[in-house]
């Protein structure tokens, strides 16, 4: 994906706005879901111990003690779409992959924003939340879009992955003990 | 912007260095008794983000 077509031009900008709106749209149906279906069920103390069982569980993957496959969809979003357009069709790349329906899962902290934002987040925080991954997205390739040797930004990436995962899930655990409290 | 920096900003391993590093501060916020709760989903979800922007 990191050298997908959508780099060509402007592409970048109509993806990772793209990337936002999926985003965007991820966390309003998860909040969604969690109001009609979830919350009218479960007590605010099975909700903060539902998302702290998440957390729990998804950091001891990713820190190497326990290992189970992720719930995903495991299918690619057919590069196909960015044929409709330097502009349209970047948009509808990276919308698709903002919402995250198709798209290999490398971690599980996802699946933990996903859990908490069904659970406890209102909806301003929902629409944030659901920004902020789109957006999480967009920087890893924009980032590397910016560098100016790409190749020795991927072998930094493939040499320092598991660590940076391992750091995201230390600042999630830190944020989402200022959203459980 | 010199080379060197701009290949220090842009790589990698710099998101989740500020990501860590506003999540830090957040926790000495929290102790302190100063709670930032939109910052918290913000720190949350952009690290979710970014912790799978290398897939498809």
């Amino acid at each position: 994906m990191l050298s997908s077509s959508v780099w060509r031009g402007s592409s970048h900008w109509w993806f990772s706005t793209g990337l936002i709106l999926g985003g965007v749209t991820a966390g309003l149906l998860a909040a969604t879901l969690g109001s009609l279906v979830l919350r009218p069920i479960l007590t605010y103390p099975m909700e903060v111990a539902a998302v702290v069982a998440t957390l729990a569980l998804i950091s001891a993957r990713e820190f190497g003690l326990l290992t189970f496959p992720l719930p995903q969809n495991g299918r690619q979003v057919p590069e196909s779409v960015v044929l409709d357009g330097g502009a349209y069709g970047a948009l509808h790349f990276g919308y698709e992959m903002g919402v995250a329906v198709r798209t290999f899962m490398t971690s599980g902290l996802p699946h933990a924003l996903g859990a908490a934002v069904a659970l406890l987040a209102g909806w301003p925080a929902a629409l944030l939340a659901g920004a902020a991954f789109g957006l999480g997205r967009a920087w890893m390739t924009l980032a590397r879009h910016w560098h100016d040797d790409p190749q020795a930004w991927d072998a930094s990436l493939d040499s320092a992955e598991k660590r940076i995962k391992q750091a995201l899930t230390v600042a999630v655990l830190i944020a989402a003990s200022s959203v459980i409290s | 912007m010199p080379n060197a920096m701009r290949r220090r900003l842009t790589g990698p391993v710099t998101p989740a260095i500020v990501l860590v590093g506003v999540a830090a501060l957040m926790l000495v916020g929290q102790i302190s008794g100063i709670a930032f709760p939109l910052v918290a989903w913000v720190v949350f979800a952009i690290s979710a983000g970014y912790a799978i922007s290398g897939s498809v």
